[in-house]
């Protein structure tokens, strides 16, 4: 069945957060991911499946099962490594997003036994999953707290190596697998493992607008893309290109974008005065205020840009204590003040 | 707009009408309440504005993945020599009516699963070596049948679902919309071309907002159902009585008791120029809903003070809309349980840890990839001989191998009353959200029952999630007299329930056990610490791990013989803080 076009990313209202931290991924892939929490109906999982239109072509090697890149010598699948010292067929295609469904086996996720060859021809062979498909792309997992655990376990060990191993049925194949991962869920239906929330290189909280007028202009706009879903998409397609190229724009200049010592030195402040552990917060600050610097077509990292992406890097990285009550994002928002301001 | 909106009578009629004419936008619809004639009536009188010819799939309580979602089929498989898909009930359902049964009980993977597919028309399966997207445009009829301290129906899907009848409120007789199957066929091929004015999208928010209901889902599902409703009456457009039956069906009655309420009192003739300050008294409803009506008046007062007034809503008497987000307002202060510490794990479920040779006997579930790939490498040898496409021999059969990991569920029955120190409830609400942070790493959960003057109350039923337990502890007030026994005994049902789903019951009663309070609920009855006595000891008889902390000043005999009847750990801790006792339960647990 062909899928109905998706709710364009540009019609979403408000929620700016959960734009600007989705825009920042598909600029750096390296940031490491977003999580997207918060109220029902908030379109959550409407702006993750709007990503996938946003996202500038990338070149891979024709028939290669991973995606490979061109310039990457490393993939070891039979296409890439007998085209390794001839030319190769190289395509441009969309960047994948790919859904990992509720009720996912764990053979569709790693790959197994290609069952077809297995069963008709009597072969062994190896039929990809799902964590190839997303190589070099995203994947996003709706109701990411209610993911069974072994598959958190086995997602967790692949981000974290980049590579897929797999060892079973009496196959041995590796595999590259470089994703962006993308979480969804409501804090209500539990919590995420720390290990899995660390995953995460921004972590967005979203809310039910308060205004009146927001919630009226959400469910107009909802309801003529329900009513005609291709003319919608149509009237909204001139903004969702300028986002597109503003993303591509961002990309190319991603590397000429600096990041003056000051800055560095405030992110570095910041986590300490946060109590947040490991480098790794620091690392995707500077990073997601790089990229949104470029987003903005600047090549010089401000304060304030700094201060823009603080809450959305760091909100999750905080010690938990129970007895504090504050909104995760507000503490950083204070010591955002704190530290930047003095 | 005299006739203003549908008297209540015809509202069940007509929800089944709109859901058969607007069937997958607006969801489906929630049937609460006990299952009896009236559901059932309800049920048939849906199937006779549907076409005969649509399906109509019941999802049983115990549904695995496999069924829900579709898998490989083995005897094709193995007939044809290779993978042949078989779809599940989701995908049957595509274009009639899913029937969720038990649906407050069904895993949240289970209606996640749902809710994934009302959102995105299609079923999407990575199973056993085979991917599909399959079509799947249904309604869904959620039989709701919770009560009381039930963990409710699984928010998400609740969300998703626009319609709402209470079947307590429902006669057996036939149901009545005044349309048939065949009106609802031409209404349906009609509704995309019904209009809806821009002021029509304020007004509907306005009275959600009013009402308290926050997601747009809502909303949507309104309009969805005004359209329904203007295409069933020929009209070309939604007018205000469309608009108005469409906010009774989808938002009014979405809050429990309305149905009984406007039954009772039909709305106003001349609705929407009632003054405010002539709304009709909040209705005397129904008993429980009374005292926490009352209890909530406050909350209910300041929350939203004037959007009553000012909003332009949808054509409902504005007496009646204040009448109704009051009674709104009373409802969602009810702390729904957690849907994380509802989630029932049966034998066969688990964690599935992989897969062993063994044949599908004693409740084993065959695993049938595996088998097949078990066989698979060999089938080429086998076949010289086999006639059947595929040779499966006993020593290729699989069967699955699940961890069940039993979680502990951590009960505090905290005695709120005067006797037990004010500063006493400070520490324990320290205690539990200092387990609770450790539960939550350890994927275990915590309840919280508390009593004081004439009953307990069940604060925080069993889940894992901090922001519902910091809700509840934040509401625990302290003060009055002790009444143990009833403390007591709902520690018993609570542990009881979680017993019932497979989990681990830790019991933390923390109390001076001063009981003065009968299960008459009598001050000063002389039998109030026997009767905790004999609760205590039927608890004993369950058990499970019990810990008795004693925070009276002095270690107190009661406590002790507390402690000796409930066969527990006894804690005379005087001067316990927080990390104290948190240290203690977690000695107890090990």
């Amino acid at each position: 069945m062909a899928a109905r076009k998706p709710f364009p990313f540009t019609a979403i209202v408000g929620q700016d957060d959960m734009k600007r931290a989705i825009l920042i991924a598909a600029v750096d892939l390296s940031v490491g991911g977003v999580l997207v929490f918060g109220d029902r109906g908030t379109g959550k999982s409407t702006a993750v499946r709007a990503l996938a239109s946003l996202l500038p072509k990338m070149a891979v090697v024709e028939d290669c099962p991973y995606n490979g890149s061109p310039d990457d010598t490393r993939c070891q699948c039979a296409v890439c490594r007998s085209h390794r010292r001839k030319p190769r067929t190289v395509r441009q295609v969309p960047v994948p997003v790919i859904d990992l469904p509720l009720g996912a086996t764990e053979d569709r996720v790693v790959g197994a036994l290609d069952l077809e060859r297995a069963l008709g021809h009597g072969e062994k062979a190896f039929e990809p999953g799902l964590l190839a498909r997303a190589n070099r792309g995203f994947l996003y997992i709706d109701e990411v707290n209610l993911l069974e655990d072994h598959l958190v376990d086995l997602l967790l060990d692949v981000a974290a190596s980049g590579e897929n191993l797999v060892e079973r049925e009496g196959l041995s194949v590796r595999h590259p697998a470089r994703f962006v991962l993308v979480g969804s869920g409501n804090p209500e239906e539990g919590e995420l493992r720390p290990q899995l929330l660390d995953r995460f290189g921004l972590s967005v909280d979203v809310r039910t607008p308060t205004e009146l007028s927001m919630r009226v202009e959400v469910v107009k706009r909802r309801d003529a893309y329900e009513q005609d879903a291709v003319a919608f998409n149509r009237r909204w397609s001139r903004k969702d290109g300028a986002v597109r190229r503003q993303i591509a724009k961002a990309r190319e200049q991603l590397g000429d974008v600096s990041v003056p010592d000051d800055v560095l030195e405030a992110a570095a402040r910041l986590c300490m005065h946060l109590g947040t552990d490991g480098l790794r917060g620091e690392l995707t600050l500077v990073r997601a205020a790089r990229a949104h610097a470029a987003l903005q077509g600047r090549d010089v990292v401000s304060m304030s840009h700094l201060a823009d992406i603080a809450p959305i890097c760091l909100r999750h990285r905080l010690r938990r204590n129970p007895l504090d009550d504050t909104d995760a994002g507000v503490r950083v928002q204070r010591a955002v003040t704190e530290v930047l301001e003095a | 707009m005299t006739e203003s909106a549908t008297s209540a009578e015809m509202l069940p009629g007509l929800a089944a009408a709109v859901l058969a004419v607007a069937g997958p936008s607006i969801g489906g619809v929630v049937l609460s309440g006990p299952s009896g004639p009236g559901r059932d009536a309800w049920l048939q009188g849906l199937l006779q504005h549907l076409d005969p010819a649509r399906p109509w799939i019941r999802v049983p309580i115990s549904v695995t993945d496999e069924r829900l979602l579709g898998g490989l089929d083995l005897g094709a498989t193995l007939s044809s020599g290779k993978p042949v898909f078989s779809s599940g009930l989701l995908a049957q359902a595509d274009g009639g009516l899913l029937e969720l049964r038990m649906a407050e009980r069904q895993s949240p993977a289970t209606c996640a699963a749902v809710a994934a597919v009302l959102d995105e028309g299609c079923v999407r399966v990575e199973r056993d070596g085979l991917t599909r997207v399959e079509p799947a445009r249904f309604t869904v009829a959620a039989l709701d049948e919770a009560v009381e301290d039930d963990a409710p129906l699984d928010l998400a899907l609740r969300d998703r679902l626009g319609l709402t009848i209470e079947t307590a409120q429902l006669g057996d007789g036939p149901l009545l919309s005044g349309f048939d199957a065949e009106d609802c066929r031409v209404a349906r091929a009609r509704m995309a071309q019904v209009a809806v004015a821009d002021a029509d999208y304020d007004r509907v928010c306005s009275t959600s907002d009013a009402l308290g209901i926050s997601s747009p889902r809502a909303a949507l599902q309104t309009i969805a159902a005004a359209r329904a409703l203007a295409a069933l009456g020929g009209a070309g457009h939604v007018d205000d009585t469309a608009l108005a039956t469409a906010t009774l069906l989808v938002l009014v009655l979405r809050i429990p008791g309305a149905l009984e309420m406007l039954g009772a009192e039909p709305p106003a003739e001349d609705a929407p120029d009632m003054p405010e300050d002539a709304a009709p008294e909040p209705p005397s409803g129904s008993p429980e809903s009374a005292p926490d009506a009352q209890q909530n008046d406050s909350v209910a007062d300041g929350q939203r003070p004037d959007t009553v007034d000012d909003a332009d809503t949808a054509s409902l008497p504005s007496g009646l809309l204040a009448s109704l987000a009051q009674l709104a307002a009373s409802q969602r202060q009810r702390v729904p349980a957690g849907r994380a510490g509802a989630r029932a794990r049966a034998r066969h479920r688990g964690r599935p840890i992989g897969n062993r040779a063994g044949l599908p006997v004693d409740g084993n579930r065959l695993d049938v990839p595996a088998t097949l790939k078990a066989a698979a490498p060999l089938q080429r040898l086998r076949q010289r001989r086999a006639t059947a496409p595929v040779a499966v021999r006993a020593d290729d059969l699989r069967v699955r191998v699940f961890q069940q990991k039993r979680s502990t569920t951590t009960l505090f029955v905290v005695d709120a009353s005067g006797s037990a120190a004010i500063q006493r409830l400070a520490e324990t609400k320290g205690a539990v959200e200092l387990l609770l942070a450790e539960c939550y790493v350890r994927r275990d959960q915590v309840a919280l029952i508390a009593f004081r003057n004439e009953h307990a109350e069940l604060l925080l039923p069993p889940t894992r999630s901090l922001v519902r337990a910091k809700r509840a502890l934040s509401s625990l007030p302290g003060g009055g007299a002790t009444p143990l026994a009833h403390g007591l005994a709902m520690a018993r049902d609570v542990s009881d329930a979680c017993s019932e789903r497979g989990e681990q019951p830790l019991i933390v009663v923390m109390t001076d056990a001063r009981a003065n309070v009968d299960l008459d609920g009598v001050r000063g009855g002389p039998d109030a610490f026997e009767q905790a006595l004999a609760i205590a000891r039927d608890i004993a008889t369950r058990g499970h791990t019990v810990l008795s902390i004693d925070t009276g000043r002095r270690p107190g005999q009661r406590a002790q013989q507390l402690a000796d009847a409930l066969q527990a750990r006894y804690l005379p801790l005087p001067f316990a803080d927080a990390h104290t006792v948190c240290a203690a339960v977690r000695g107890a647990a090990a």
